[in-house]
């Protein structure tokens, strides 16, 4: 037999017909999430919730490539700088990451966040949050956020079903008052954590645009 | 619904964007002309990363994920390129990261029986499989020889995307991009020929 010297060219058209040969074949799904009631419109299945979560820690990671010590010290806002901004993220991942560790064990909370809906945020625990990170290097702004999502990935992954997705009463307060505290699903709070850090990823994709412009 | 019909060099894809900024497309009509587009392709790419009895499921949680983000979706200057596809490369990337999820899962359940992954198969017809895997034989190569950056870069590349949009999607140059899908093809090439 002789030996056939496939160049590369006749690889990729070899994998380019299978490729058309897989699509007609697919048994791809017909129902779209339009024809689903509008209350099982969410992604938060097990693996929804890590994919969501994947994805927030590998745009962490492309803007750590992007962000040194001189455009960290820019404002990306009125209040904060980009450092600031990231410790706020990094914050946040912690105290998900804590809140979501407290659920899957089963236990309460003895403290509320107050979250006041008119201003966007609870002001006052994110500026101290903040300012608590201030002495820390942009690294270990990074680390922070990275190792406690992760955390959160494996706590997706071993939590009990029904305490996933059953509401409980977390920290997060309009009122500041404990006994007024949102019921809410792990599962929408992992989702949430997702969204937060999104829209703040934006502003600093924005931010860094604006930079190199 | 508004019908979108394939028309001009431009993909459907992007006209479907450019008439939903243009609010010529609500966001629904808009959402079902890309998950019809896109849904066989979305179906392959998992189909080849994961056991197929999962495919189902996957793509739904992939779509789920698209539609929640679809609502409030950001027109970017990458919709000047008549050429522009982000909701391709934003389905490529979410079948990256669904397809890392079920793994994580899995490696987890490694305890849970096997007839639960086999039931899942024989759900979907013996007729379907057969063609799939028949029809995927270097595919399912790539699957076990290519790391998964290559095989990332060899799935986009294979549903049409460009070297741009690659790059784009997986946060690496070009160079990159044109470096991994010659060493995929190059290993690909090479355990063939020993297997021949």
């Amino acid at each position: 037999m002789t030996e056939r010297k496939d160049m590369p060219e006749e690889i990729g058209a070899r994998l380019e017909l299978e490729w058309r040969s897989l699509l007609e074949a697919i048994a791809a799904p017909e129902r779209s999430p339009l024809d689903l009631p509008p209350d099982r419109r969410m992604a938060v299945s097990r693996v929804a919730l890590l994919a969501q979560l994947e994805e927030v820690r590998e745009e962490w990671k492309a803007l750590q490539s992007l962000v040194d010590e001189e455009t960290s010290g820019r404002f990306a806002n009125a209040a904060w700088t980009l450092k600031d901004l990231l410790a706020h993220l990094a914050s946040w991942a912690r105290e998900f990451g804590s809140e979501i560790a407290t659920a899957s064990r089963k236990e309460s909370f003895d403290y509320a966040i107050p979250f006041a809906m008119s201003v966007l945020g609870p002001n006052e625990w994110n500026e101290r949050e903040v300012q608590s990170r201030k002495e820390r290097t942009l690294e270990e702004i990074f680390r922070e956020f990275d190792e406690e999502t992760a955390r959160l990935q494996d706590l997706v992954v071993e939590m009990e079903e029904p305490v996933l997705y059953q509401p409980a009463p977390f920290p997060l307060a309009p009122s500041g008052n404990q006994r007024e505290r949102l019921p809410v699903p792990p599962a929408l709070l992992v989702s949430g954590k997702c969204l937060h850090d999104r829209y703040h990823f934006a502003q600093i994709r924005k931010l860094l645009d604006r930079l190199r412009e | 619904m508004m019908e979108v019909k394939e028309e001009g060099p431009s993909p459907l894809e992007n006209r479907v964007l450019r008439a939903r900024a243009r609010g010529e497309m609500s966001a629904d009509a808009a959402f079902e002309a890309l998950f019809r587009e896109y849904r066989r392709i979305v179906a392959s790419w998992l189909a080849v990363r994961v056991d197929s009895g999962s495919v189902d499921d996957l793509a739904q949680d992939v779509w789920l994920i698209f539609y929640g983000r679809f609502r409030r979706w950001e027109f970017g200057t990458e919709m000047e390129s008549a050429e522009a596809r982000p909701v391709l490369s934003f389905l490529f990337r979410t079948c990256q990261f669904v397809a890392r999820g079920h793994q994580r899962l899995a490696r987890s359940r490694r305890s849970d029986p096997l007839e639960k992954v086999e039931e899942k198969v024989a759900a979907r017809g013996p007729d379907t499989l057969l063609r799939e895997l028949d029809a995927a034989k270097a595919l399912s190569l790539a699957r076990r020889v290519c790391p998964e950056e290559e095989l990332d870069v060899l799935l986009a590349k294979l549903a049409g995307m460009s070297a741009r949009e690659v790059a784009r999607s997986l946060s690496i140059t070009e160079a990159v991009v044109d470096h991994r899908y010659r060493d995929a093809l190059a290993r690909l090439r090479s355990k063939l020929k020993v297997g021949s």
